[in-house]
């Protein structure tokens, strides 16, 4: 009888220890959706500072060519039109930005309602609960307090247990999720990338005219006429090369959307690491700086 | 050729036409010509960055229509995120009630034993 009941208690011991097991493998699921969750938060934060540069170098642009086109247009009506027609295409950029930024919140909500579940905050609220719970039940029946699993007082093995089941139900939750919407995160983030490749090449394109427009004016023209050359010419000529350069950057918006989706990729795959979350994080803080970046190239 | 392709190989093209109308060769050898020659090429100025400014416009709305779609979407994943986090405050909230009745078991207890 007594070697039944230690071989009894030797099996509930093994199948505690392989359930703890697997309950904590959901803990460390759990953590790749909760850095994956805060990297997007980050990312749909940058998007809009973005399309707000994007409009204004439009409009810089956009006026730096009517400022060239009237200098030669001698009608009013021909200018009207200009104008009219200039405005007229600005106020549906406008109104385009807005849905896109409208849709990076809708995209935020939806990172914010995942990092909420994968939290462990939740999981301790519950676990100590649980502790609480049992010590209630320690004072209605003493020999509760005594009995010890694993070296653990029941109190404490309860309270781990219980924050590890708490970490395989948001598992759970958030792989369901991930089942159910996986297509659709990935179509998101691969269309949020192109977006960004269209305003990136617009920004660069609009940028590309207005430093045109300035060389020729600060740099060749005063170097190809006859009057003196300006004193800071050679300063000039030099900031305009440097302008020229930093307008690679203007890409990094696109490199952290693809960033984005790979890492997407790779929390589907259950391989979402540390290193690769860092990488994500640093591409979005360049976004962060970029549009200070721009300011410095105009 | 697709048509966004089509639009995207348009666009690179009025890009470069419009960035060498600002450069300084264009504006030189517009200096010399009558002021009719200089009213066109401004004209055409503004011709080509309006042509770059709607197909800009029409590119981002195909993005946008493309992203509604998947609004819907998005929402429900957002409430059911929710509706999963709402089933963990309510098992706290019942083990904190379950917990609070067992403490107040525990002190009328002895007091009936007396």
């Amino acid at each position: 009888m007594q070697t039944n009941l230690k071989t009894e208690f030797v099996r509930l011991l093994v199948l505690l220890t392989i359930a703890t097991s697997l309950l904590a493998c959901g803990s460390a699921r759990v953590g790749q959706f909760d850095r994956f969750a805060q990297a997007g938060i980050k990312f749909t934060d940058s998007v809009p500072p973005v399309l707000d540069e994007a409009f204004q170098t439009a409009v810089e642009t956009d006026s730096l060519v009517l400022v060239e086109s009237r200098k030669r247009l001698s009608s009013q009506d021909d200018r009207l039109n200009a104008i009219e027609t200039s405005n007229k295409n600005l106020k549906q950029r406008i109104l385009l930005l807005n849905d896109l930024k409208r849709h990076a919140r809708l995209l935020r909500s939806y990172f914010l309602a995942l990092r909420a579940l994968a939290r462990t905050d939740e999981a301790s609220g519950i676990s100590d609960v649980a502790k609480g719970l049992v010590g209630s039940l320690e004072t209605l029946d003493k020999r509760i307090a005594a009995v010890n699993i694993g070296g653990l007082s029941v109190k404490d093995f309860v309270g781990e247990s219980s924050s590890l089941a708490v970490a395989a139900f948001q598992s759970a939750a958030l792989n369901r999720e991930l089942k159910e919407r996986a297509s659709i995160i990935d179509h998101e983030l691969d269309i949020m990338q192109a977006s960004l490749r269209v305003i990136s090449e617009a920004m660069k394109s609009d940028i590309e005219a207005q430093l045109e427009a300035t060389n020729r004016d600060e740099i060749e023209l005063p170097y190809v006429r006859d009057s003196a050359l300006p004193s800071d010419w050679n300063a000039r000529r030099l900031a305009a090369f440097k302008r020229q350069i930093k307008l690679s950057s203007i890409d990094t918006a696109v490199d952290a959307a693809e960033n984005m989706r790979l890492s997407f990729v790779a929390l589907v795959e259950n391989r979402l690491d540390d290193t690769g979350i860092a990488l994500l994080l640093q591409d979005i803080d360049r976004v962060i700086t970029l549009t200070e970046g721009i300011s410095g190239t105009k | 050729m697709s048509p966004s392709e089509i639009r995207k190989a348009t666009l690179k093209q009025l890009r470069e036409t419009r960035k060498s109308m600002m450069s300084t060769r264009w504006t030189l050898s517009l200096e010399k010509k009558d002021e009719e020659t200089q009213a066109r090429a401004a004209k055409e100025l503004l011709r080509v960055h309006h042509a770059i400014q709607k197909l800009e416009n029409q590119q981002l709305a195909d993005i946008r229509d493309k992203l509604l779609e998947n609004e819907a979407d998005l929402a429900a994943g957002r409430e059911k995120l929710a509706a999963a986090l709402q089933d963990l405050k309510k098992t706290k909230t019942v083990l904190k009630s379950v917990s609070g009745l067992i403490s107040i078991v525990a002190r009328v207890l002895p007091l009936l034993a007396l």
